[in-house]
């Protein structure tokens, strides 16, 4: 027989040849395909990854953002409270500067003690007829003034005659910016206001015996968060509004 | 094992492309009848290029499971049973390298030459299998491709990851051990009526 019959006949016959598979093998087949189908989804790292990914970005913006948050409600809760808290005890005093005529009255309530005094303990409702035109401090002098009047009626006591000597500082300096330029804003009566404010609290911190009043020192220290918090958005107006003249200007060009 | 209507077999038989859809579904009847259809066939061809039964039969169970496994990859555009031939001839090449029974050295080739026929019966399937077997791992597996299949020497190439030269090669030496064997077979034959006469 030649190799080309040969390999003739192994295409015929071996490439149509069939051999019976034993039982088990669809038994073992059928098994596999079974299980295959049954066993659960591989576990996918890229989505596990991505997930933690996400998760953590998340996270991080919840954490970045709630400090500022924080910050920004205690400030509009304490805002108002710490700069009109200080003003309390003057608040009788701070109107009545405004005008030149009223100078004398003013005085004379800084003169005489015994008229804060009665303010001091519970007489406020006449006071708050004085201060109808500004019901701001008015409402803050009738909130906040009996809690001191409890605690700090002596301490009110000792300090009447600094307050009255600054306030008598603050009157003659208003008079004094009236002589020279006519009239004085109300911009330049608060800050003066303010400066002698500041003034009084650092004198307030230290006591007589060299010992630190705390509650002071916490007032200053809240004051002067405000500011920052102040400069903080005016330095923010500040950078918008030069970007908004820059973009104008860069438009009209 | 639950028995199988041959009614609803019927209705299968005449549509294969029906019966594939239902075994992809998870239809265990159709699963089944496509097996029944194409094993015997499947095993013929893994014996041809493995020696031991139970390692074909054990490849053809692999192959079978890559089958319904795969079978959405199956786009209907040639013959169903050729893309299961393929995947058991892929199959059984993959069983000889892991195995390392595919060996392309011409020394190894030389020691297994002379090797005896051992009937003196024509050629049928068994015969001509036996010299098959006779062949190296790495000439048979050349042989049964180009000759048997009808794979070309660029497609062995790629197959078996060798070059074409090399698969020429394999080829020729096995046609020549073939040649050898077939020679001694006919002088035993020869020998075997003169004792006779």
């Amino acid at each position: 027989m030649e190799l080309n019959e040969l390999e003739k006949l192994a295409r015929e016959k071996l490439g149509s040849r069939e051999i019976r598979p034993s039982d088990r093998a669809w038994t073992e087949v059928a098994g596999r395909i079974d299980h295959q189908k049954k066993s659960p989804k591989r576990f996918k790292p890229w989505y596990a990854a991505a997930a933690v990914l996400i998760g953590l970005i998340i996270g991080s913006m919840v954490l970045l953002n709630k400090p500022e948050m924080a910050v920004g409600t205690e400030e509009i809760v304490n805002t108002p409270l710490n700069e009109e808290a200080p003003a309390e005890a003057k608040a009788p005093q701070d109107i009545p500067p405004k005008t030149a005529e009223t100078n004398p009255v003013v005085l004379a309530e800084t003169e005489e003690p015994s008229e804060e005094n009665q303010v001091l303990t519970g007489e406020l409702h006449e006071e708050d007829e004085i201060l109808d035109d500004n019901q701001q401090i008015a409402t803050v002098v009738e909130t906040e003034t009996p809690v001191e009047l409890g605690t700090d009626i002596s301490l009110l006591d000792e300090e009447d005659s600094v307050i009255a000597s600054k306030v008598a500082e603050v009157v003659s300096q208003v008079a004094l910016l009236e002589q020279n330029d006519g009239t004085v804003s109300d911009a330049e009566v608060d800050s003066l206001l303010r400066k002698a404010q500041e003034e009084l609290l650092k004198e307030r911190i230290f006591r007589k015996d060299n010992s630190v009043d705390a509650v002071a020192l916490l007032n200053e220290v809240e004051a002067e968060l405000d500011q920052t918090f102040r400069d903080r958005i005016f330095e923010k107006l500040k950078t918008g509004f030069i970007k908004v003249r820059t973009a104008v200007a860069d438009r009209n060009n | 094992m639950k028995k199988i209507n041959p009614l609803k077999i019927i209705p299968f038989y005449k549509n294969e492309k029906v019966l594939i859809k239902r075994a992809i579904s998870g239809n265990r009847e159709a699963q089944k009848w496509l097996y029944d259809s194409f094993a015997p066939k499947m095993l013929g061809v893994c014996r041809q290029y493995i020696k031991d039964l139970q390692f074909a039969e054990d490849v053809m169970i692999e192959g079978f499971v890559k089958v319904f496994r795969h079978l959405e990859g199956f786009k209907h555009e040639g013959s169903f049973e050729g893309w299961i031939r393929r995947i058991m001839i892929r199959e059984c090449i993959s069983h000889l390298r892991k195995r390392q029974f595919v060996v392309y050295d011409d020394e190894v080739f030389e020691k297994n030459h002379m090797e005896t026929t051992p009937t003196g019966e024509p050629l049928d399937e068994n015969h001509m299998q036996y010299l098959i077997d006779g062949l190296p791992e790495g000439y048979k597996m050349v042989f049964v491709l180009y000759s048997v299949e009808g794979y070309k020497h660029a497609e062995i190439a790629e197959m078996l990851s060798i070059s074409e030269n090399t698969s020429k090669s394999q080829l020729f030496k096995a046609r020549r051990m073939l040649r050898d064997k077939l020679r001694a077979l006919e002088m035993r034959e020869a020998r075997n009526i003169s004792n006779k006469a």
